[in-house]
């Protein structure tokens, strides 16, 4: 049970990361490899605010604008460009982001770990023999928030339909009088922040340096995939799955130790897609020729 | 509505005259390329090595990503399993041919089981999956001590220089990897010249459509994943070659993203893109290095940019549109 | 002044040329067809009205100049452009599809009464109200996008090839429901149709494009009952 627990704590962060993925994908059509990487620049940003003084969830708040913006400017100013190409080019451009971000974090805050404050109390809480901290538990409750604002928010709000809508048919989208490049924009912003919350929500329990994410990247790569890549609510499902299966395994099965502990979920993933090729919540896309 | 964009034509007059002008060229290229290792460093020769190398495991992916439409994240780990076999044959006394076939053989196995359930999946899926490989590579890497030498890698001397040839280490290897080099680029010309090559135009452009018209999208996707395989098992034994050491580092999952990118860097779907993508992997690094060692990540991720945002169709598209304006001039 | 005015219109791909100086003009609540074969350059000059392709000359909308604007500002003008191959946002549903040629207006209740309407001029629709788009048929997907144009309640429709890959009964059906709303709504039409025949009993009046150029133009039953017309587009 506490394996269990441990999963979807573990699983919860995968998630956040994953949200912020699939909705980079369903806005602009494209997979981000730097969601991560701009996740930690969140971070920092974070821990530099607590620096000087701040308090902890003001500076998160701050974190969370601050993330916003530098996903709608990553947007504008790097990815704009690359948007009508072919897909290959937009991921490598996405490479190229994620690489200049590490170099920016490296220059500007250095290599060195620090550690970055909790926004719960550090005491321990019980339930059904298995022992959480309130961190775990405010994050699988963030999470879960967020899934239904997310939700929500593209199903019911008019902007949701407006971003749904540029994403799926772009020269549609602009006879129709949207201004796409401003919903792209807003995609990215939203999805950053995203990525911003999944990295405020992970900092406390892993040590801060500029690297911290890329691990993560790859679960939350492996969720959103599985959960079907337009879904938020499967990349969060898929995210719990993964986190359980991994912990289970890395804990029971003795030659996983935790360097094969990242296999796991692949194979999980690969299994999965065999049998369902558009993952647990995706839709098979049907074209007319 | 299609148009396609025309290239300006040569004038006929200036075509003719310029044929033998062409073979000239080719010879001068040629003399120059044999005679650069008898008069470079043994750095440069290295450098010069190891552009050869991975412009092999390049191409091998171009196949795929460049030509069939498929991102692949695991080249490395082909790589990796290609100079893995060839160390393990040279440690045990192998010659250079046997180690060359079973680095291939090995490639070209995992390749296609590998290939054959993995290419059901579309777009980012195939992609994830092709990550699974470095993944599980590096820690198997990692494990079986015995055969990879574990974490601490193993270091072989793959080849000597014939007495007879008179050339240093660094030579005869240039040489030697150049040779082999040439010939698999060779091959995989002819390969895409054909049939296969047309097939995966058509898969690249609309897998619908393709199977609609009659192309068999599945088997031409599995045969698209060997042929990257088998030039990534060629490219490990080149590697092994050329450095005389393997350790897990060369399965991660870092360098088959640095070859993807280098990849789009050099350009898509063309011979010369993948020896400049990998010349820009080996050698913008050590640039960037030179300038400043530590904002050298960041300024290598800012030349990345640059050359994404103002040379589509990477550097070889660049050079071509440099060599047809040269052209124009010319013909004025 | 017309509602819409094309003058000396050139408009191309890349490098090549498409339209060679276009004239054309459309009365308020009139409807006019571009007829023509093939490459002729009808579908180039709708996206050249709004802006989806390089163009050059003059383009004036209601007394606006449009030429130089983007497509997203002229559809905001008024006009709304029912695309070649319909152009529906295939992952979303009908009805989210019919939200979508919405989103612009602010008059929620007035939506919803649209909404029924569009049901009520192509009444199959509404069964499949919460399909997915994309598993509509060819026909359906038709009456669809041209109801999501409808949505946005524009002043000129432009439709590209209505009648493309679908049953003539199904085409029979789509020209009813245009031809009452033209009766019902006054609604101004440009239509290119390869489908001379049914376009011409719809329209009031009618031009004629041969690679890239304006070779007649006319009241409709005169481009009707001329002979090179009627040879080379009516069958006759």
């Amino acid at each position: 049970m506490q394996q269990i627990v441990d999963g979807i704590t573990a699983g919860s962060i995968y998630g956040a990361l994953a949200l912020a993925l699939v909705l980079v994908y369903r806005s602009t059509g494209l997979v981000n490899f730097a969601q991560g990487q701009m996740a930690v620049v969140s971070v920092y940003i974070g821990w530099s605010l607590v620096e000087i003084g701040l308090p902890v969830p003001l500076a998160v708040v701050l974190t969370l604008v601050a993330s916003l913006v530098i996903g709608a400017l990553t947007e504008r100013l790097l990815i704009r460009r690359f948007e009508g190409q072919e897909p290959l080019v937009a991921i490598v451009a996405t490479v190229a982001v994620l690489i200049c971000f590490n170099g920016l974090i490296n220059l500007i805050w250095g290599g060195s770990v620090r550690a970055f404050p909790s926004l719960f109390p550090d005491d321990v809480v019980s339930f059904l023999g298995a022992r959480a901290t309130w961190g775990d538990v405010g994050t699988v409750a963030v999470l879960v928030g967020t899934v239904a604002l997310l939700q929500l928010f593209f199903l019911r709000t008019r902007l949701g339909l407006a971003l749904r809508t540029a994403a799926d048919n772009p020269s549609s989208a602009r006879l129709l009088g949207l201004p796409v490049g401003s919903l792209l924009l807003v995609g990215w912003g939203l999805a950053a922040l995203l990525g911003g919350l999944a990295g405020c929500l992970v900092a406390p329990s892993v040590p801060l340096q500029p690297n911290m994410m890329d691990t993560i990247l790859v679960y939350a790569l492996a969720a959103a995939v599985l959960g079907g890549l337009d879904s938020p609510l499967g990349a969060v499902v898929a995210a719990w799955l993964i986190g359980i299966v991994e912990t289970v395994a890395g804990a029971n099965i003795n030659i996983i130790g935790s360097d094969l502990r990242i296999a796991v979920p692949l194979v999980l993933l690969a299994l999965i897609l065999l049998v369902r090729p558009q993952g647990l919540f995706g839709r098979r896309d049907v074209e007319r020729l | 509505m299609t148009t396609t964009e025309r290239t300006p034509a040569v004038p006929a007059a200036l075509s003719a005259r310029s044929r033998p002008l062409r073979w000239v060229a080719y010879v001068l290229v040629a003399v120059v390329v044999l005679a650069i290792p008898q008069f470079a460093s043994p750095y440069t020769n290295l450098q010069l090595t190891l552009i050869l190398v991975y412009g092999v495991a390049i191409l091998g992916l171009d196949v795929l990503v460049g030509r069939a439409g498929q991102v692949s994240l695991g080249q490395s780990a082909f790589v990796g399993l290609g100079a893995y076999a060839a160390a393990y044959a040279f440690g045990h006394g192998w010659g250079p041919v046997a180690a060359l076939a079973l680095a291939v053989a090995l490639a070209g196995v995992v390749a296609v089981l590998v290939a054959i359930p993995a290419v059901r999946l579309r777009g980012f899926a195939f992609g994830i999956i092709t990550l699974a490989l470095p993944a599980f590579a590096v820690p198997l890497a990692n494990r079986l001590v015995d055969l990879t030498g574990g974490s601490q890698g193993v270091a072989v001397v793959a080849t000597t220089p014939p007495e007879w040839t008179g050339q240093a280490d660094d030579q005869w290897r240039l040489y030697l990897v150049g040779v082999v080099a040439a010939i698999v680029f060779w091959l995989v010309h002819n390969l895409l010249d054909g049939r296969l090559g047309r097939a995966l135009a058509a898969i690249r452009v609309n897998e619908a459509m393709a199977a609609a018209n009659g192309v068999a999208v599945h088997r031409n996707k599995v045969l698209a994943f060997t042929v990257a395989g088998l030039c990534g098992g060629v490219a490990g034994w080149l590697y092994l070659i050329a450095v005389q050491f393997v350790s897990p580092a060369i399965l991660q999952l870092n360098l088959a993203v640095s070859l993807l990118v280098a990849l789009v860097v050099g350009g898509t779907r063309s011979l010369l893109g993948a020896l400049l993508g990998a010349a820009f992997f080996v050698l913008v690094p050590n640039v960037t290095d030179n300038i400043s060692p530590g904002r050298s990540y960041l300024i290598f991720g800012i030349c990345l940019l640059v050359v994404l945002f103002f040379f589509p169709g990477g550097l070889a598209g660049a050079l071509r549109r440099l060599l047809a304006w040269a052209r124009r001039r010319i013909g004025r | 002044m017309s509602f819409l005015e094309v003058a000396g219109l050139l408009a191309g791909y890349g490098a090549a040329e498409v339209l060679h100086g276009i004239d054309l003009a459309v009365a308020e609540g009139g409807a006019t067809a571009v007829l023509g074969a093939n490459g002729a350059g009808k579908t180039t000059l709708l996206r050249a009205i709004t802006g989806e392709i390089r163009r050059s000359g003059r383009i004036a909308f209601a007394g606006t100049d449009i030429t130089s604007r983007r497509t997203d500002q002229i559809a905001r003008l008024g006009i709304g452009h029912v695309p070649q191959g319909r152009g529906t946002l295939n992952r979303l549903s009908v009805r989210d599809n019919l939200l979508a040629g919405a989103l612009l207006r602010r008059d929620r209740r007035e939506v919803k009464a649209d909404v029924e309407d569009c049901l009520r001029l192509f009444p199959g629709l509404g069964e499949r109200i919460d399909a997915s788009a994309a598993a509509l048929s060819g026909g359906e997907q038709q009456m669809l996008a041209i109801s999501r144009a409808l949505m946005g309640r524009p002043r000129l429709l432009l439709l590209d090839e209505p009648s493309l890959g679908l049953a003539p009964r199904v085409t029979a059906e789509v020209f009813a429901a245009l031809h009452r709303l033209r009766a019902e709504r006054g609604l101004t039409l440009l239509l290119v149709e390869q489908n001379a025949r049914i376009a011409l009993d719809l329209v009031d009046a009618a031009v004629v494009v041969e690679a890239g150029r304006v070779t007649l133009t006319g009241p409709a039953a005169e481009i009707a009952g001329d002979d090179g017309v009627r040879r080379a587009y009516l069958g006759v």
